[in-house]
C-alpha cells in the first residue's frame, strides 16, 4: 500500500488515542465513567448507537454479499423501525428513569437477584466471544491483505481500542463513534462516486446486468421459514431481533443510559430506525455495483490472496489452467455484459443478449466454483472469500487516499463495535457480579480502577478469542448461532417485566424454558432460519411466565436503589 | 441519578419530530427498493 494511504491509517489510530485521553476529564466518578454523567445530546447517543451497530462486517462482508447475493439481505432491517418506535414509547422511559446503570440491574429491582445474574452471566458469556469473532473477521481480512502475520492486525484494531475505552469510559467512546460514523460514511460514499465514474456503462445499463442477475430483488414475500431473508422473517423476526438487541443487550442500552432526558434516549434510538435501512441498502448496491464493474474489469479467481499463494504453491500447473480458462470466458462474458448493455430496452435484441450473458455468467461461477473448492481442498478451510472482495477491489481500484480512507473507515467501524463490546463486558461484569456479589461497600474510586482493570481482561481475552476463533473458521458462526439461543428470551424476560402478572419464579423459569425450546428448534429443526428463534423464544417465555407468575418485586433492593439514587 | 421527567407516559417533541421524519424517510427508502426491483428485476 503507499505510505500517503498508510500515513491516513496511522493519523487516524493517533487522533483515537489522544481523543480518548482527552475525553478522559470527568470520569473519576462512576457516572460519569459508565453513563458520561447522563449529559450526551441524543445526536450523540444516536450516531453512537450507529456506528456501534457498523462493525467492521457491514464495511467488507456486507457489499461483499451484496456483490455474490445481491441486496435481499436488507430485508433483515425491515423490522428495525418498528421496534425503535415500540422501545421508545415502552422499554426506554422504564430503564432511563429507573436509575439503573446496566439493563440486568432493572431485572432485580423487578424480579430478583437469579434472574439479573442469569441473564447477565448469558450477556457475558455471547459478548465475550462475539467480541472476539467482531474482532476476528477485519484481522483476518487485514492480515491476508497486507500480508502480515494475524497477532498484528488483531493488534493494529485490539490496542488502540483497549486504551481509550479504559481512558476515558463511555464518554469517550461515544463522541469518537460519531468522528467514526462520519469516517465510515464518507468511506463507503467514497466508493460509490468512484465506481460511477469508472464504470464503462451507464447506471441505467449497469443496474439492468445486475438485475437480470436478481441481485437488485429486495423484497421477498414467499413465507418460507427455512428461507434467511424474506420480507416476512424481516419484520417479525427482525422485530425480534431488534427489540432483544436494543432493548436488553447492554452494549446498546448504555448508550441511551447515557443520554441526558428519556426524551433524548428515545430520540437516539430513532435515529438509528433512520438510517439503517438506507445506508444498508447503499452498503449493498455498493457491493451490486462492484459486481458489475467486474464485468468489464479482469478480478482475481480467487479473492483471498492467502488461499490463492497456497493453490498457487500445490497446484500451479491445474490451477493455471483454471485461470486460462476463466481468462477466456472472462472475455466472453465482457463481451455479452456490453451488447447486453448496447441493447438497452430494446424488446427481443435486448432479452436475447441478456440471455447470452447470463449463459457466460454461469459458465463463470463454475470456474470460480472449481477454483473455490480447490482451494478448500489445498487449505482445508471453507473457502467463501465473500469478504476479500471488497478489500481487493480497494487496494487495486481506489485512487491514492482513498484506500487510505477506506482502510481507516474499517478500522473506526471494528473499533467502534469493540469499544460498545468492552465498555458493556466492563460494566456488567464490574457491577452485576462484582459489586452486587464480591464487594458491595467501595467507593467511586475503587470501582472505577476495578473496571479499568476489566477493561483491559476483556480487551485482552477478546485478543485472544480473536486469534484463536480465525483459526477455526467455523466457531464465529457458533458462536453467532448460541447467541440466538438466549436472545430472544431474554426479550421475553424484560416483556415479562412490564406486565402486573409477571413474577420472579415465572421469570425465570421462563427463562430457562424459552432457552429449552429455542435449543429444541435449533437442533431438531435446524433448517428454521435463527431470525425465528427470536419470536420462539421470547413468546415461550411470556407463556411460561404469565402462567406460572409467582411473587413481585422482592424485598432487600433498597441498598441497590439507594446506591443507584 | 434518576432523571426528573423519567416518567413512563413523557413525551417529548422531538421524539415526536423523529418519529414523523423517520416514518418519511422509511418510506422513501422502501419505495427506491421497491422501484430498483420493479425496474430492473427480469
Amino acid at each position: 500500500m503507499h505510505w500517503i494511504n498508510w500515513l491516513i491509517v496511522v493519523v487516524y489510530l493517533a487522533y483515537v488515542i489522544i481523543h480518548g485521553i482527552r475525553k478522559s476529564k470527568d470520569t473519576d466518578t462512576m457516572a460519569g465513567y459508565f453513563l458520561a454523567s447522563k449529559s450526551l445530546p441524543w445526536w450523540v447517543v444516536g450516531l453512537s448507537v450507529m456506528a456501534t451497530q457498523l462493525s467492521a462486517v457491514t464495511m467488507i462482508g456486507t457489499p461483499g454479499q451484496g456483490a455474490t447475493d445481491g441486496i435481499r439481505f436488507v430485508q433483515l432491517y425491515f423490522g428495525l423501525p418498528l421496534a425503535m418506535v415500540i422501545l421508545g414509547v415502552t422499554l426506554v422511559p422504564f430503564l432511563h428513569g429507573s436509575g439503573v446503570y446496566t439493563a440486568y440491574e432493572y431485572l432485580e429491582r423487578r424480579f430478583d437477584a437469579r434472574t439479573r445474574s442469569l441473564t447477565a452471566f448469558l450477556f457475558l458469556l455471547s459478548r465475550g466471544m462475539s467480541v472476539g469473532a467482531i474482532m476476528a473477521a477485519p484481522g483476518v481480512v487485514l492480515s491476508a491483505i497486507f500480508g502480515i502475520p494475524l497477532v498484528w492486525s488483531v493488534a493494529l484494531i485490539g490496542v488502540p481500542t483497549i486504551l481509550y475505552t479504559m481512558v476515558g469510559g463511555v464518554q469517550a467512546v461515544a463522541w469518537a463513534d460519531v468522528k467514526q460514523m462520519v469516517l465510515i460514511v464518507v468511506a463507503l460514499a467514497a466508493i460509490a462516486v468512484v465506481l460511477l465514474v469508472q464504470m464503462p456503462v451507464s447506471p441505467d445499463d449497469a443496474f439492468r446486468i445486475a438485475g437480470s442477475t436478481g441481485r437488485l430483488k429486495a423484497f421477498d414475500f414467499s413465507f418460507d421459514l427455512t428461507e434467511t431473508y424474506t420480507f416476512w422473517s424481516g419484520v417479525i423476526g427482525g422485530t425480534f431481533l431488534m427489540l432483544s438487541y436494543f432493548g436488553t443487550d447492554q452494549s446498546q442500552v448504555q448508550r441511551y443510559l447515557a443520554a441526558e432526558s428519556v426524551d433524548a434516549a428515545r430520540s437516539s434510538l430513532l435515529m438509528s430506525a433512520y438510517w439503517k435501512i438506507p445506508l444498508q441498502g447503499l452498503v449493498l448496491i455498493v457491493g451490486v455495483l462492484v459486481f458489475v464493474y467486474y464485468q468489464f474489469t479482469p478480478a482475481p479467481l480467487l479473492f483471498n490472496p492467502t488461499h490463492e499463494s497456497a493453490v498457487m504453491a500445490e497446484r500451479g500447473a491445474e490451477y493455471g489452467a483454471l485461470q486460462r480458462d476463466y481468462a477466456a470466458t472472462f472475455s466472453l462474458r465482457e463481451d455479452a455484459a456490453r451488447a447486453a448493455a448496447d441493447a438497452g430496452d430494446n424488446g427481443g435484441d435486448a432479452a436475447a443478449a441478456m440471455e447470452e450473458f447470463l449463459a457466460r455468467e454461469a459458465d463463470i461461477q463454475v470456474i470460480r466454483g472449481q477454483a473455490l473448492t480447490m482451494a478448500e481442498e489445498v487449505t482445508g478451510e471453507a473457502s467463501r472469500d465473500t469478504n476479500y472482495i471488497i478489500p481487493r477491489f480497494v487496494l487495486s481500484e481506489l485512487p491514492i487516499g482513498l484506500t487510505g480512507l477506506f482502510i481507516a473507515g474499517v478500522l473506526a467501524a471494528a473499533m467502534s463495535s469493540i469499544a460498545a463490546e468492552l465498555t458493556s463486558l466492563t460494566t456488567t461484569s464490574v457491577l452485576d457480579f462484582y459489586r452486587r456479589w464480591v464487594k458491595d461497600d467501595g467507593d467511586d474510586e475503587h470501582y472505577l480502577k476495578t473496571s479499568k482493570i476489566a477493561t483491559v481482561f476483556w480487551g485482552i481475552f477478546a485478543c485472544f478469542v480473536a486469534i484463536y476463533a480465525a483459526t477455526l473458521g467455523s466457531l464465529i458462526e457458533v458462536v453467532n448461532r448460541f447467541g440466538s439461543f438466549f436472545y430472544g428470551s431474554i426479550l421475553g424476560v424484560f416483556l415479562l417485566a412490564m406486565m402486573p402478572r409477571g413474577g420472579s419464579n415465572g421469570a425465570f423459569f421462563g427463562l430457562i424454558a424459552g432457552m429449552g425450546v429455542v435449543a429444541s428448534v435449533a437442533f431438531g429443526a435446524p433448517d428454521v432460519s435463527f431470525l425465528w428463534h427470536n419470536v420462539i423464544g421470547a413468546v415461550t417465555v411470556l407463556i411460561v411466565g404469565l402462567v406460572l407468575g409467582g411473587g413481585s418485586a422482592p424485598d432487600g433492593l433498597q441498598s441497590e436503589q439507594a446506591r443507584a439514587e | 441519578m434518576t432523571d426528573p421527567d423519567a416518567t413512563p407516559g413523557s413525551s417529548g417533541s422531538t421524539f415526536k419530530t423523529t418519529l414523523i421524519r423517520v416514518i418519511i424517510v422509511q418510506v422513501i427508502a422502501l419505495a427506491a427498493l421497491a422501484l430498483l426491483q420493479l425496474r430492473y428485476t427480469l
